[in-house]
């Protein structure tokens, strides 16, 4: 089931690149090269989840609450971050950072609430 | 229009979704909201692009009661295009303006906000940042050691290396625990 789950989590984050690359592609055809960048930003995000959650998979040897633990903290703290510059970007009005930090926020929500519907315990749901 | 403006403001109008913002703008005064509304996307795209528009001059924005408006920059969009091309450009000008370029490269680079986010390690760079920080030093005044600490930190915790730097750059000078600007 755990690892059902697992595979499950990939295959969104693998379609969402998917969608993701093809909006770029669309854009850059239609001479909208910057707004392409914002996506670019958010296309890395998921290749940073697709890595980590590999990662931690691993860690994990199996047992879904080492994993869990794993992936809550990381995703605890480097959205943080994220959202601690989006912030900054916004006091100094740097359009171009607000532009970049809401792109790669929007993946790493996306991931987050998909990683919650597939992982919340019996309770929670 | 210096040449490097000629290039900037091209490059700006070569995007579909800012020719899209400027055409919106010919029809009236529009603020970021009402712009996004209308081309179906984010504010946070709209911002980006009319901050890239108003770099170049392409548009202006002003208050109205609660709003940011932007308007069309009308007076350059109304230049002709061959009058640009007949402007004479002379090799100081150009090296003037590469200048120019390079050293506003080198601050978006090192600066973020204000603050000077490090020390660059080639000394032509250095010396760019040491010149943008000494802007904050009034020429013609004497200022203690820990007046100048205060400034410089303001920027960077590593006062003291950048004191010695500029001292060293001969942007500032210390004579008996003072320091002047030169």
């Amino acid at each position: 089931m755990y690892k059902e789950k697992i595979e499950e989590l990939r295959a969104f984050m693998e379609s969402s690149k998917e969608k993701i690359g093809s909006k770029i592609d669309e854009l850059v055809k239609d001479g909208r090269n910057d707004d392409a960048k914002a996506f670019r930003a958010a296309l890395n995000i998921y290749d940073v989840f697709v890595a980590t959650i590999g990662a931690f998979d691993k860690k994990a040897k199996g047992d879904e609450t080492v994993f869990i633990t794993a992936f809550k903290t990381f995703a605890a703290n480097i959205p943080a971050k994220w959202r601690a510059a989006l912030e900054e970007a916004k006091k100094h009005n740097d359009a171009g950072k607000v532009l970049i930090e809401e792109g790669k926020l929007n993946s790493s929500d996306a991931i987050i609430a998909k990683f919650d519907e597939l992982f919340a315990q019996e309770g929670e749901r | 229009m210096t040449d490097l403006e000629t290039i900037a403001f091209f490059k700006c109008l070569a995007d579909k979704s800012r020719l899209a913002i400027l055409k919106s703008l010919m029809q009236e005064d529009m603020y970021v909201e009402r712009l996004a509304e209308r081309l179906g996307v984010t504010s946070a795209t709209v911002s980006f692009h009319l901050k890239k528009l108003e770099e170049a001059n392409a548009v202006h924005s002003y208050r109205d009661q609660y709003y940011t408006m932007y308007s069309v920059n009308r007076d350059l969009f109304g230049v002709n295009i061959l009058d640009i091309l007949g402007e004479k450009s002379t090799e100081s000008d150009l090296q003037k303006e590469r200048d120019e370029a390079y050293r506003k490269k080198v601050l978006e680079a090192f600066f973020e906000y204000g603050k000077l986010k490090s020390i660059p390690g080639q000394r032509k760079k250095e010396r760019i940042v040491l010149e943008e920080i000494a802007k904050s030093i009034e020429s013609g005044r004497t200022y203690t050691e820990k007046e100048i600490n205060l400034i410089i930190s303001e920027f960077n915790d590593d006062f003291c290396t950048i004191r010695r730097d500029m001292i060293s750059e001969g942007i500032l000078k210390r004579d008996k625990a003072l320091y002047t600007k030169l």
